[in-house]
Order: C-alpha cells, then sequence, then structure tokens
C-alpha cells in the first residue's frame, strides 16, 4: 500500500498547472484504477480509534475527493487520498468504506 | 485494580465529544456549502455527506460502542426513521445540539440523543429540506413576477 501511495504522490507536481496533460491525467487515472484493488484487498481496522482531530474529520478530506472527480481533474484526486492517509487513520471502516464506495462510482463512471 | 481504572478512563478519553463533533462538522460542510454556487450543487453536497454520515453509523465500531444494549438501538432506529413517518414536519419545530433535540419554540428538550451522528443527520436533512423549500419557491416567485408585469 505504501508503493502505491507513494507512486500516487508523484502527481502532486501537476495540481498547481492550469492545464493538465491529457496523457498525464489518464495515467492518473490508471494508477487510482490500482489503487482502488489494492484498498479492496487491504483489511480495516479491527478496533475503534478516534481520527487525530475528530471522528468526523475526513468529511472536509473526502468532499475534495468528490470534488476533484466532478472536475475530472485525477491527479488532484490522487494528492487528496495521500493527505487523507497522512492526516486521518483510513482503514477505520468508517473511512476504508467510505473512499471504497467514493472510488467504485467516479471511476466505474468514466469506463 | 487502579490499572483497570486508568485504562478505562484512556478509553474513555479517546471517544468522541459529541458537541465539538457535531459543531466542527457543520462548520466544516458550511465552508463547502458557500463556496457551492447553484441550491443543486448544494443539495448534492448535503446527499453525499449524508450518505458519508449513514455509512460511518452502519459500519464504524463507534456504533457497537455507543449502542450496547437494545434499548439504545431502538431510539437509533426511530430517529433513523423520522424521515420516514413524514418527518419533513418536524423540521421547523425542533433543533438538534451534539446531545438532544430541542423545541423551537419553547427551547425545551424533547429528548437525547445517544449518538451525535443521529443528530447531524437530522440537523443536514432539515438543512437540504430547506434549500429544496427554497428551490421551490422561487419558479413561484418569478411566475408571480410575470403575471404583475402582464
Amino acid at each position: 500500500m505504501k508503493e502505491i501511495l507513494l507512486s500516487l504522490e508523484t502527481y502532486t507536481k501537476y495540481i498547481y498547472d492550469d492545464i493538465i496533460d491529457e496523457g498525464i491525467n489518464v495515467e492518473a487515472k490508471q494508477s487510482l484504477i490500482i489503487f482502488f484493488r489494492e484498498l479492496k484487498k487491504t483489511r480495516p481496522d479491527t478496533e475503534y480509534r478516534q481520527g487525530y482531530v475528530n471522528h468526523l474529520g475526513y468529511i472536509p478530506y473526502l468532499l475534495r475527493i468528490r470534488d476533484a472527480f466532478l472536475e475530472n481533474n485525477y491527479c488532484l484526486v490522487a494528492h487528496e487520498i495521500v493527505t487523507v492517509f497522512h492526516y486521518e487513520q483510513c482503514l477505520q471502516p468508517r473511512i476504508y468504506n467510505n473512499l471504497l464506495h467514493i472510488l467504485e462510482e467516479h471511476l466505474n463512471k468514466g469506463g | 485494580m487502579i490499572s483497570f481504572l486508568k485504562r478505562k478512563r484512556e478509553k474513555e478519553k479517546t471517544l468522541p465529544t459529541p458537541y465539538f463533533e457535531f459543531q466542527q462538522t457543520l462548520s466544516n460542510v458550511d465552508i463547502f456549502l458557500s463556496d457551492a454556487k447553484t441550491i443543486a450543487d448544494r443539495i448534492a453536497i448535503l446527499d453525499a455527506v449524508l450518505k458519508m454520515i449513514k455509512m460511518d453509523v452502519q459500519t464504524d465500531y463507534l456504533t457497537d460502542i455507543i449502542y450496547k444494549d437494545e434499548a439504545r438501538n431502538l431510539s437509533l432506529f426511530t430517529h433513523l426513521n423520522v424521515k420516514g413517518g413524514n418527518g419533513n414536519m418536524i423540521y421547523p419545530h425542533a433543533y438538534c445540539d451534539g446531545k438532544g433535540m430541542y423545541s423551537t419554540h419553547t427551547k425545551e428538550k424533547i429528548c437525547g440523543i445517544a449518538d451525535f451522528r443521529v443528530a447531524l443527520i437530522f440537523e443536514l436533512s432539515k438543512m437540504k429540506y430547506q434549500l429544496k423549500e427554497e428551490a421551490s419557491l422561487k419558479p413561484q416567485e418569478s411566475t408571480r413576477q410575470d403575471i404583475l408585469k402582464q
């Protein structure tokens, strides 16, 4: 999982570009699909842990991921996923399931 | 014995604080709502957040911690089903903080809420209902203006 997150981190440098290169965007989408498959294989935590700040602190991160998907900006999605993994405990069922749900919903949409 | 009490206290410390969670989440959602341009966008954001919180209630370990006994479990389902039983009617007359539901008119406590996520579901659904009302009123106003012009 760490390796995939590191590969997603490489797309962070493109998020400030005014126009993102289509090839890089497609590449980022492929990386997200690989990440999604790997996340599905990973088991969630077995006991409760509160977030670093609060229990529902993951909501803004997931909303930003949703926004980036709506803009079709897959580099930004990759960046936001790395961010949420840094600041929240993503293997808690609440975040794990919501993240899987968002990825499944938006990655399937584009085919 | 002391170590047992220490462990118990540590466990209690790590549980979320209802008021803080409630206020923090509402202010976080407000930031996204103020950025949204149209009412439809705001409703879509509220729908997304409601979906997330419902998933949280369904799957997280916190649910097992809060709803240890069946009596509390029942209160969860009655609260969640508020909307099913023509719950829209209640929105103008009640509001929630993280721990209870209060009357808008008398400020009296109607009932306690064991789970702050249920209180959030209520408040966010209320916001969504108000936005829908706003959206349904807008075209009517324009038609009224059109009639006046004629």
